[in-house]
């Protein structure tokens, strides 16, 4: 009878984290590159002495389908088509993100909101200054090719890697929209995934799913409390009612 | 803890609302010449590890696997993106309206000496026969109309000539040099329809209007704001509605909590 209420206890709890993940997957509805998170339970069987002790362990998934795509006709913006991720550098730190809205800093570093660094071939990218090399008779052009190929009127400057990883469940969340390699995820060059320039990723937030999640998550709340106070009625009566003898 | 899908669905509101605010100023400048609508950028915010322990593992038993849990904490607005795509060209027919078919902005004399960038080219005439903008802030290029002039004409190339009263002939009044940016969406909004530099935008690039990479000039026509109603509205019922699941999010967590302070009667 204890047991039973220590397990609706973790229940509950349990219900309580996915209701969390889901108030973040619709928080983030609108957030350029990002991915929804999924709970899930798997259930264990593990020995315990001579007993087999089942218990529920939560897991978690990062939903890596594509989003879909936005124009804003900017050059330093890009998608990524495919599995692959941008490497970007921040404060030292290697870092993986989906989300490709860029801007030249004044050191001719492409750099995002935070001001990561994007990596290329070797390091961080720089080309050159736009106003250095304008002349009145040339337009400036910024182009990158599907492949990351980085072209400055026409010259080759470098090029941007994309990288995949072999087993994508094992990529951390790094703040703010950063996926982080450990060694496990087994990260690799990915040449499959083409960059689309003037666009950026929404994010892949199905917020119909994430409302039916919420409801199931509130029902089952809901049943799991119930049963909680059952027990502990049922307890109640018991203690009361054995007393008597 | 219940309080963190509470406050991660209340930023995801405040996110909402920021965008609806923005929704609000792109329409009411749906008639300012020269008006750039603008979106804003969410980002998420940190993710904190859980540990979660696998319960009812023995002590002996190895490999105790520990699953971990990250769990996000909502969204914040961290940009505001500005759509310096053209507006459409409305005819006025007065001589020093201009507009700019193509990229570029005209440049102005702050007060304070510094330079502004303008795409509106509501221009007019100071008491002292100065090129002016309609809030009286010069044209960097300082073009000055005599008193005797009898029509003013601005080419494409951005050539400022008069034609004086009389028999005074053609003369050059000046020549209007435009400048713009590596990344445009970078410039930050002054009001009055001015913009300025700043490190995101870059250094501006100047040159001649209708030379390459530059609109050329078009007298006699004003560049109408490039708000476009519909996706606006499309925009507005989008946030209202995530506005909406956002506060339901709030509204269930809250039930979720009460059920959790009656499990004790």
């Amino acid at each position: 009878m204890i047991d039973r209420l220590a397990h609706s206890m973790m229940a509950l709890q349990r219900l309580m984290k996915a209701q969390e993940v889901t108030a973040n997957n619709l928080a983030n509805m609108d957030t350029p590159g990002f991915k929804a998170d999924k709970l899930y339970f798997h259930s264990v069987l593990q020995k315990q002495g001579n007993r087999m002790v089942q218990s529920v362990v939560p897991g978690q998934s990062v939903d890596m389908t594509q989003g879909h795509f936005e124009s804003t006709g900017n050059p330093f913006d890009m998608a990524i088509e495919g599995d692959g991720f941008l490497k970007v550098e921040l404060d030292g730190v290697e870092l993986l993100t989906r989300n490709g809205r860029f801007r030249q800093d004044d050191n001719g570093f492409l750099v995002n909101e935070q001001g990561a660094r994007l990596m290329g071939s070797n390091g961080p990218i720089s080309v050159p200054l736009m106003q250095d090399t304008a002349t009145a008779e040339s337009e400036v052009q910024l182009e990158i090719s599907s492949n990351g190929r980085i072209l400055f009127n026409g010259t080759e400057y470098d090029r941007i890697r994309l990288y995949a990883a072999e087993k994508p469940e094992a990529l951390e969340r790094h703040s703010t929209g950063y996926f982080f390699a450990p060694p496990e995820a087994g990260l690799a060059p990915d040449n499959e995934s083409t960059l689309m320039q003037g666009y950026y990723e929404a994010g892949n937030v199905n917020p119909l799913n994430e409302m039916v999640d919420m409801m199931s998550n509130a029902s089952l709340f809901e049943s799991q409390q119930r049963a909680l106070t059952t027990t502990d009625e049922l307890l109640s009566k018991a203690t009361s009612t054995l007393g008597r003898f | 803890m219940p309080t963190r899908a509470l406050s991660t669905a209340a930023l995801g509101m405040s996110a909402q609302q920021k965008k609806v605010d923005n929704i609000a100023n792109n329409l009411a400048n749906v008639n300012t010449t020269g008006f750039k609508r603008s979106s804003i950028a969410f980002q998420d915010l940190f993710y904190q590890n859980i540990e979660v322990s696998k319960r009812g593992h023995s002590e002996n038993e190895p490999g105790r696997s520990v699953a971990r849990l990250q769990m996000g904490h909502g969204a914040k607005p961290v940009a505001t993106v500005r759509n310096f795509s053209q507006g459409s060209l409305m005819e006025t027919s007065n001589p020093l309206n201009i507009a700019i078919n193509g990229s570029g902005f005209l440049q102005v004399e702050m007060p304070d000496g510094s330079i502004a960038y303008t795409r509106d080219g509501n221009l007019g005439l100071d008491s002292s026969g100065r090129v002016v903008t309609q809030s009286g802030l010069p044209l960097a290029d300082f073009i000055e109309v005599p008193e005797n002039v009898q029509g003013i004409n601005i080419s494409k190339e951005g050539l400022v000539t008069a034609t004086l009263s009389g028999d005074g002939g053609i003369v050059d009044l000046g020549q209007i040099e435009l400048a713009k940016f590596v990344n445009t969406s970078g410039l930050s909004a002054m009001g009055d329809n001015l913009y300025s530099r700043t490190e995101a935008s870059g250094l501006p690039i100047f040159g001649l209007p209708a030379s390459e990479g530059f609109g050329g000039l078009e007298q006699g026509f004003l560049e109408q704001s490039n708000v476009d109603i519909v996706s606006e509205m499309v925009n507005l019922i989008q946030a209202q509605r995530a506005y909406e699941t956002n506060s339901k999010m709030v509204q269930t967590t809250e039930d979720l909590m009460a059920l959790t302070n009656s499990i004790k009667r």
